[in-house]
């Protein structure tokens, strides 16, 4: 913990803000927009560095702890729940940055919508976090990712000023899209005080089907097959180790439709077992939750295109047995997203975890397969994000990091590209 | 323009690339917004990525401001030219680059039509979604700029959702290759960002868009109406009923009457004083579940008749007239003023009914075309450009109608973009910190705020200075203090 950061943890409290002391820097939790304008004010006044969090369940992607001195305090916005404005009639819910998605889901679920993303253990993640990580559920395969329903936030910026951007419209260009830009961002830009979605009908019935393959190639064939179909799946995912690989196929819809695709489905896919309406919703879940395994998120995620899929997973097997590991693999086929789990102890010694992961992102680099690293050791990270460091792109990424926080109050050290 | 920049560019892009005498340029004065005219010094066409960025560098050295423009249909005045400026054109960049159908992505130049690009991927039963009904001849970079929307934009979103890749030229001439499609952005979401930055963060000269598979069933309705409340209320109560069809749109009597007088004729009933066009996408199933789910709201609300397209002749037939409406409506007057602001859905009929007496009361004549599903409304002004007051009630009737928008939670623009058109009513939907925020974008991207100045973000809120003189002068709003 820094001095400077307890010293302005303790002013905080004096003020009435909650703080806790749980981990390696002290956390205020504010109570109204007010309070977070008030932190951000003070830290941006002191030099300090605030890292905006909901629940703090994704710290694991940007490790500031790891960082020394990265951050001074973290912001979080846990209390700052309420739904601001559910419409049925228009389709869209607006909600502070610390709502919880699955309080969220079954507001809106009342009123015969669904809310996307649907993401893993959806009662630790909050709204803010999860449009602060870019995180996206497996119903990504029919939604697309978050920001593409995103309409729009209000947010605090580095110098204490509350700005807004898009509205609770579900169709408006007026002024640039910050929003989008916000999105994936981790806090380096502003703290997201409120965000408005769009959403979604519920479906009148689900439908599940699972497949088992001895490898992840045969899988990943009996899903391009799928794909070949002329249905929509909500979602499709992979997951697997070694010479155990799942394909869940879910889909929701109307009844007849969802009926004949399920039929579609299993004829495609051969011996299938087939869940409907509970049983498929509960699968669903089950397998939406293994996001995050026994508290740990994945350590990598490779982003590619979906034909590379099939050689990345090989590659990235074969490179890790030959290191006598094994991975663990879940995948977004469609989205051509796979999220890589390693042992738990391959992550002890960081030296040779920085090792491990250049050479699996020089492997996989001639494929146009992306490494990016989640839950690993800010040597890691930082290993992996030099590369990223030139170029025209990290420049605009620069320019824009430094334009809306040019004190570098917002603390996040290790994103966008920069160690 | 001094001989010597004049020089270097023309050397870069050669004779075909250049515009520089007066009568051809005077075909660049405008966009769609004609009520908007500047001279452009010079206009620019180079042929792609690399004579894009060469000469952008050249004009980067020479403080010379530089606006992108793609076919000009623009309806915000986007790419209108700014005083002493360079218009760089990319009617020259027409290449398909790639299309890969197993991958579902096309790579295509910024001048790319947007039909075109369905055209091309048509055989690989995949198409492009966003359907503006200027697809004829609209650019894809231009849709880029706009975030352009469409009829069926309502089941499949406006252009950002299917925009994967982008190379872009920057203000300074460094190109910034985002091309390859991938899910996530590394990092920030630069692509995201620039779509609908109206030209103002840089010049696209290739687009990677995600290609949909074709519906493997549709079914195209229309139904008629006895009242325009009527067909506005149908739909108010068909998406809080949570059917989701991928188009709905609403055309009023004065709309369907210059449709059917004109070569885009449907067979709309001439007599009707409304008509909802629906398209129903998806699995047969499921297209014939939401028509039923459909069909009693539509009875509920009286209307007449329903029909349902027999074939894809008639249903080509049906949308052809929704798409040529605005350019049928040249027959009502010479002019069109197109308003395109946004409601909640729930606000519907009411503020069509405003923006009717609004026009009324000035002697206006006004139709309505508009993306009913989304809110999206399009009072459409017919005037005569040579009457000055009739022109001073156009404007007066289109600030009303924003501002009734606005009141209602909803926006100045859905689609068609700010441009100069809506610079100054960005204050009523804005507060100055929203708008310094957008600005932190912009000088972030664009230091000298060279890209498209003087549009979008309102002169006096964000109090944009220009940080070098620009040759010619200005336009007389941005000399004010
Ligand atoms: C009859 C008619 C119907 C229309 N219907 C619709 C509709 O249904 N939906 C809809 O959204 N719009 C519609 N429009 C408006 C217009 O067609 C769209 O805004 C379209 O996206 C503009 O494309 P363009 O190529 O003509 O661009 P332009 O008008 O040339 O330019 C538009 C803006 O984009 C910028 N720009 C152009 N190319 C680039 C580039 N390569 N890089 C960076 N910036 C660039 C320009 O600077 C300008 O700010 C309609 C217009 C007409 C005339």
């Amino acid at each position: 913990m820094t001095e400077s950061g307890s010293a302005l943890a303790e002013t905080l409290a004096r003020d009435g803000i909650e703080v806790s002391h749980e981990g390696a820097y002290p956390i205020a939790a504010p109570a109204s927009e007010a309070e977070v304008v008030a932190i951000v004010e003070r830290a941006a006044r002191d030099g300090l560095k605030v890292l905006p969090i909901g629940l703090g369940t994704k710290l694991d992607f940007c490790r500031p702890e790891a960082a020394e001195g990265a951050c001074d305090l973290a912001l979080s916005m846990r209390k700052l729940r309420d739904v601001v404005a559910y419409e049925p009639g228009d389709g869209t819910l607006t909600a502070r940055a610390g709502a919880r998605m699955g309080e969220l889901a079954r507001t809106v679920l009342a009123g015969g919508h669904r809310l996307t993303p649907d993401v893993p253990h959806p009662d630790e993640a909050t709204l803010g976090g999860v449009l602060g990580a870019s995180q996206s559920g497996p119903d990504r395969t029919r939604f697309g990712p978050v920001r593409h329903h995103v309409l729009g936030v209000r947010v605090v910026r580095s110098d204490g000023t509350i700005a807004k951007s898009g509205g609770r419209l579900v169709k408006n260009v007026t002024g640039f899209d910050l929003h989008r830009l916000y999105c994936g961002s981790r806090g380096t830009l502003c703290v997201v005080l409120e965000a408005s979605l769009r959403l979604f009908a519920e479906p009148e019935r689900e439908a599940a089907l699972t497949a088992t393959y001895p490898a992840a190639r045969p899988a990943l064939e009996a899903a391009e097959a799928v794909r070949a179909l002329p249905i929509a799946p909500l979602a499709v995912t992979l997951e697997g180790v070694d010479e155990d690989f799942r394909l869940h196929v879910f889909l929701a819809g109307h009844s007849e439709q969802v009926r004949w695709e399920a039929d579609e489905v299993e004829r495609v896919l051969g011996d299938a077992e087939r869940r409907d309406d509970e049983g498929a919703r509960c699968h669903r879940a089950l397998v939406r939750d293994l996001g995050r395994r026994n508290g740990r998120w994945p350590a990598f995620r490779m982003v590619c295109l979906p034909s590379q899929l099939p050689s990345a997973i090989d590659s990235t097997r074969d490179f890790a047995g030959a290191r006598g590991l094994q991975p663990r693999f879940l995948a977004q086929p469609f989205a051509g997203i796979v999220d890589v789990f390693l042992p738990g102890d391959a992550a002890t010694e960081p030296e040779s975890f920085v090792a491990l992961a250049s050479e699996l992102r020089d492997l996989l680099a001639p494929a146009e397969v992306r490494l990016d690293p989640l839950a690993v050791p800010a040597a890691v990270h930082r290993a992996l994000a030099r590369t990223n460091d030139e170029g025209p792109a990290a420049r605009w990424m620069t320019r824009l990091r430094e334009s809306f926080d040019p004190a570098g109050t917002f603390a996040s050290p290790l994103f966008p590209c920069r160690a | 323009m001094d001989r010597r920049t004049l020089d270097r560019l023309a050397s870069i892009v050669g004779e075909a690339g250049i515009v520089a005498d007066r009568m051809r340029r005077l075909a660049y004065e405008s966009d769609g917004l004609t009520l908007e005219r500047e001279m452009p010094e010079l206009v620019l066409l180079p042929r792609d990525t690399d004579e894009t960025a060469r000469c952008m560098r050249v004009l980067h050295e020479a403080g010379i401001p530089v606006v992108p423009r793609g076919a000009g249909t623009g309806l915000s005045g986007g790419a209108t030219p700014v005083p002493g400026g360079v218009t760089i054109g990319t009617a020259r960049m027409r290449d398909v680059l790639e299309v890969n159908a197993s991958d579902r992505y096309a790579i295509v130049q910024a001048g790319v039509v947007n039909i075109a690009i369905s055209r091309a991927c048509a055989k690989h039963g995949l198409f492009y979604a966003p359907d503006p009904s200027s697809q004829k001849a609209c650019t894809i970079g231009g849709n880029v700029a706009e975030n352009a929307g469409g009829p069926h934009c309502f089941r499949y979103g406006s252009t950002t959702r299917h925009v994967l890749g982008l190379v872009i030229v920057t203000a300074e001439g460094e190109v910034l290759d985002l091309s390859h499609p991938v899910a996530d952005p590394d990092g920030y979401d630069l692509i995201g960002l620039f779509t609908g930055s109206e030209g103002m963060f840089g010049l696209a000269t290739e687009i990677t868009i995600q290609l949909t598979p074709m519906p493997a069933a549709t079914q195209t309705l229309l139904a008629i109406f006895p009242s325009l409340d009527a067909a506005c209320e149908s739909v108010t109560d068909i998406i809080a009923a949570r059917l989701e069809p991928s188009a709905i749109e609403i055309l009023d009597k004065l709309t369907i009457q210059a449709v059917e007088a004109s070569v885009f004729a449907a067979g709309y009933p001439t007599d009707a004083e409304a008509v909802l066009l629906l398209d129903i996408e998806g699995g047969e199933l499921e297209v014939e579940t939401t028509v039923k789910g459909i069909e009693p709201i539509l009875a509920r609300h009286g209307r007449l008749e329903l029909r349902s397209a027999r074939d894809a002749e008639e249903r080509e037939r049906l949308w052809a007239g929704r798409k040529g409406a605005f350019g049928a409506m040249g027959r009502i007057a010479p002019d069109l003023y197109v308003a395109d602001v946004v409601v909640p859905r729930t606000r519907l009929r009411e503020i069509v009914r405003l923006a009717t007496d609004e026009c009324t009361k000035r002697g206006l004549k006004m139709s309505n075309v508009f993306h009913a599903g989304d809110g999206n409304l399009h009072p459409n002004i017919s005037y005569d450009r040579r009457d000055p007051d009739e022109v001073e009630r156009v404007l007066a009737a289109g600030r009303a109608i924003m501002q009734a928008c606005v009141d209602v939670g909803g926006s100045l623009t859905g689609e068609h973009g700010v441009g100069l058109e809506k610079q100054e009513q960005m204050k009523l939907l804005f507060s100055p910190a929203d708008l310094a925020a957008m600005d932190l974008a912009r000088v972030a991207l664009d230091p000298d705020r060279r890209m498209n100045p003087g549009k979008m973000l309102p002169l006096r809120a964000c109090m944009e200075t220009r940080t070098r003189p620009i040759p010619g002068g200005m336009r007389a709003e941005e000399a004010r203090p």
